[in-house]
């Protein structure tokens, strides 16, 4: 059955890093831009949802849905704080839906936010397992280890080559320069991408998405009531997935997980497709937003995703399918790669991005006639997972 | 002397351990800019990772996984054991009974001679017994290059007496002299001192054993457990010993290891049937002890030969110096309780399968994700060695030798472990490479060991 709702009001920060802006202004930032276009006043939202991964950055920050409340002034409604790793921002999504679905709440907003720019890179969670989690399990993994594991199992497999994880980079990077709000806005050529600093092997600094600030929001209602409010242009949810799957712990211990697969990921798009009746995904959509935290992630997620059989992803990626001007083009806002990739706020910009497409309103990286799009993110290694279908018409 | 009126048990097994990393003489020489020691000589120093725990474990596990014995009591001889309660985790990673006795000796270089007559003695009234000497004196080279201390362990299972296998131990005598007391005395910072005069040292020194060696018979052969090439020369020297074949071999290829140094020099002896070595060591004072053997071969078996020469003194002084760094990398969240509910596992390697399904799992269920049936779990031993299945190189992880290699390892016989690979360079690495699995260090994070596996190319 699909969810009925609909996306009224949508905003977005720069992405970068914003030192002059706190965790508190990129709410405010972002909250302010959806609530202006969905044409509504604060005290009309009725239930809200702040995502934020790693709250690290204060002690209390971003731990519950207060700092929406007092950022927003929005007391005396519900509001929860969603933490499900970097699938946060999506998972708030479809929490709100529920709520929106239920009849509990008839105005939602949804904020994802991150703010892991105000601390060294040394403090960030790229380092996050080296230095903290189990005193044993996969001490010495950095995230991007994590993905180098499945990078190379691709190597040993699929002949997958340096070359085909840096094309990726290259190809989002280039989308980049559309993007007023991407973090990176400049073209990367392939040969750079090689020769940067190796951080996890076979993938180098520039195969990894870099650490940001940023916010993205939402002003969701259901269906039936998106004409009561002024937005001329709302688009619609017609799927949502969201799966967990084994993630830290398991596929490093379990010697069946084949190291070739994001689990989570294809069972949240079967589960999405199937709300949404796709079932030919590469043509049926119009766009995607992808998780490509580091490169060899979005090569995997082709697969997973349904858009080309496991151990095609390369030939798909060179024969330009996924480019700008292809079949389907895949981050052309430029990815986590370019965007960066604030955890909270990844999966409500994702949203946030193919919304303004289905709009006709994303400027220069307009996809021409695009109707149907989908948003995927994951986090712990491809375990949590969400996607996302939404499209321009009920 | 006859030793024959010693005590009788029977050497069984002997490993010896010898990390891969080789520092020059001449490094060390150009280091601290002294023609001191011999220029050809090496010292075996221990990675960055290892410490006087894990090497005992290197030489205990390969004794025990030969003779597939199991021991009764553990002597742990060394004097540069950390302060954590080192026995519970040797038995731990050998996968022994945390009943088992262990006793700790040390005190001296000379500590050797104690640990060898209690496991003599105990050996004698019954009981299978594992020697293990182990010392990481390699430190002290940091700052003096007089002695370079090298790292090093050895283990020995000494069984009852054995038809066939029988070996003789009596101590041949001793002397003690507050000038041969520890010509070097070692600061817990790693720095040294020399006393004055060496050389007066070492003349008492010779003097000394002369003096034992008048009161018992030529020795056949005179294991020499030296400091270093000069009281070595000064003891090669004393007419007592011209017609002695005189063994001092691990000095030269090893370096100085404390008091595993006797038990190094008896693994090089090569002693047949019927012969008798006296061993001597240097600690407080001078020992002589007599071994015979009425058992054809001395097997040793060193483990851990690979070398790989350090590249200068300053990547030695990285390596040597690294977990002790207290930078914030070095902190971690974590915590007693951890430690004392996962090492039970851990370090035992103790796996558990599911009842139910058969399904093997490295880490502890409480339901099995497989069958989800709440169902009972039997403990599972886990191979220690196996398959790299994925691997990642991590170029920024904390180590003095980057990169660090993580590898997820299929084990032989079920199950899934991921570890870091040791003593390895990044080339060696590939998917289908066979590995085992080593003790080492990881960390000390709030003050606390972390003992682990990592894996090493077979």
């Amino acid at each position: 059955m699909k969810p009925e709702i609909a996306i009224i009001g949508a905003g977005c920060t720069q992405f970068g890093e914003l030192f002059t802006k706190s965790y508190n202004d990129l709410i405010a930032e972002a909250s302010l831009e959806a609530i202006k276009e969905a044409g509504i006043k604060i005290p009309q939202i009725d239930g809200a949802w702040l995502s934020t991964a790693f709250p690290d950055v204060g002690v209390y920050k971003g731990r519950s849905g207060l700092d929406l409340a007092e950022t927003l002034g929005l007391y005396g409604i519900p509001i929860t704080r969603v933490s499900n790793y970097c699938a946060s921002g999506a998972d708030a999504v479809r929490n709100a839906m529920n709520a929106l679905l239920s009849g509990d709440v008839n105005v939602a907003l949804v904020v994802g936010v991150e703010k892991q720019r105000d601390r060294s890179p040394q403090q960030s969670i790229v380092k996050m397992m080296v230095e903290t989690g189990h005193p044993y399990y996969q001490k010495g993994f950095t995230a991007a280890g994590t993905f180098a594991v499945f990078a190379n199992r691709y190597v040993k497999e699929f002949g997958l080559t340096r070359e085909d994880l840096a094309c990726v980079s290259e190809k989002n990077h280039k989308n980049a320069v559309l993007n007023p709000k991407a973090f990176y806005k400049k073209e990367i050529k392939r040969e750079d991408i090689l020769r940067s600093p190796m951080v996890a092997y076979p993938l180098t600094l520039l195969d990894c998405c870099p650490t940001t600030d940023g916010a993205a929001a939402l002003i969701l209602v259901r269906n039936e009531d998106s004409e009561i409010f002024k937005n001329e242009k709302p688009v619609y949810i017609r799927g949502v997935g969201l799966s967990v799957e084994s993630g830290w712990d398991q596929p490093f211990f379990d010697s069946e997980f084949d190291f070739i697969t994001f689990k989570g990921a294809k069972k949240a798009a079967e589960i999405a497709y199937a709300k949404a009746e796709i079932s030919n995904p590469l043509s049926e959509l119009s766009l995607a937003e992808v998780h490509d935290c580091f490169s060899i992630s979005e090569i995997v997620l082709y697969s997973d995703l349904g858009l080309c059989k496991k151990g095609d992803e390369a030939r798909m990626l060179r024969d330009g399918l996924t480019q700008r001007g292809g079949k389907l083009p895949v981050n052309i806002s430029g990815g986590l790669l370019s965007c960066g990739h604030p955890v909270g706020a990844t999966g409500v910009r994702q949203i946030y991005e193919i919304t303004r497409h289905l709009q006709g309103k994303a400027g220069e990286r307009q996809v021409s006639g695009a109707h149907t799009g989908l948003a995927q993110v994951f986090g712990g290694p491809g375990s949590v997972s969400s996607v996302t279908i939404i499209s321009s018409k009920k | 002397m006859s030793p024959a009126c010693g005590i009788a048990s029977s050497i069984s097994y002997f490993t010896v351990y010898s990390p891969s990393l080789v520092l020059s003489g001449e490094e060390i020489n150009r280091a601290f800019g002294t023609n001191i020691l011999n220029n050809k000589s090496q010292r075996r120093v221990a990675n960055f990772d290892e410490d006087a725990l894990t090497m005992a474990w290197n030489a205990a596990s390969g004794c025990l996984e030969q003779t597939k014995t199991v021991p009764d009591h553990i002597f742990l001889c060394s004097n540069t054991l950390p302060s954590w309660p080192c026995g519970a985790y040797l038995l731990s990673s050998l996968g022994l009974s945390l009943s088992t006795p262990v006793t700790v000796i040390s005190g001296s270089w000379n500590c050797a001679f104690d640990t060898l007559s209690l496991a003599f003695h105990t050996a004698a009234a019954g009981k299978n017994v594992l020697l293990v000497a182990t010392e990481a004196l390699s430190k002290y080279a940091l700052s003096n290059p007089e002695i370079a201390f090298a790292d090093s362990s050895c283990a020995i299972l000494i069984t009852p007496d054995m038809a066939g296998n029988r070996h003789m131990f009596k101590p041949a005598g001793n002397f003690y002299s507050a000038d041969t007391f520890e010509p070097l005395i070692c600061n817990s910072d790693g720095s040294t001192k020399i006393f004055d005069d060496i050389r007066f040292t070492t003349s008492k020194v010779s003097q000394g054993i002369s003096e034992l060696l008048g009161k018992i018979d030529k020795p056949q052969i005179f294991g020499f457990s030296a400091f270093d090439d000069k009281i070595s020369s000064a003891v090669r020297r004393l007419p007592q010993l011209a017609k002695s074949r005189f063994i001092d071999d691990p000095i030269h290829t090893i370096g100085f290891a404390g008091c595993v140094q006797p038990f190094l020099v008896l693994s090089m002896t090569q002693m047949k049937h019927g012969d008798i070595i006296h061993l001597c060591s240097l600690g407080g004072g001078a020992r002589i002890t007599a071994l015979s053997t009425e058992f054809e071969k001395f097997a040793a078996l060193p483990t851990g030969q690979k070398a790989a020469l350090i590249n200068g003194f300053e990547h030695f002084r990285n390596i040597r110096t690294f977990m002790d760094k207290s930078e914030p990398m070095r902190s971690t969240f974590t915590s007693e309780i951890i430690q004392s509910r996962d090492q039970q596992f851990l370090l035992n390697l103790n796996g558990i399968q599911c009842k139910n399904c058969n399904k093997i799992y490295t880490i502890p269920q409480s339901i099995c994700p497989s069958c989800h049936e709440q169902s009972e779990f039997i403990q599972k031993p886990l191979e220690r060695r196996g398959t790299i299945f994925t691997f990642a190189h991590e170029y920024y992880v904390p180590t003095p030798n980057p990169p660090v290699t993580m590898l997820v390892v299929d084990l032989d016989g079920g199950g899934r472990l991921t570890v870091q690979a040791a003593d390895c360079s990044p080339d060696e690495t590939a998917i289908g490479n066979k590995v085992k699995f080593v003790l080492r260090r990881y960390h000390s994070g709030n003050n606390l060991p972390n003992y682990f596996w990592k894996a090493v190319l077979l």
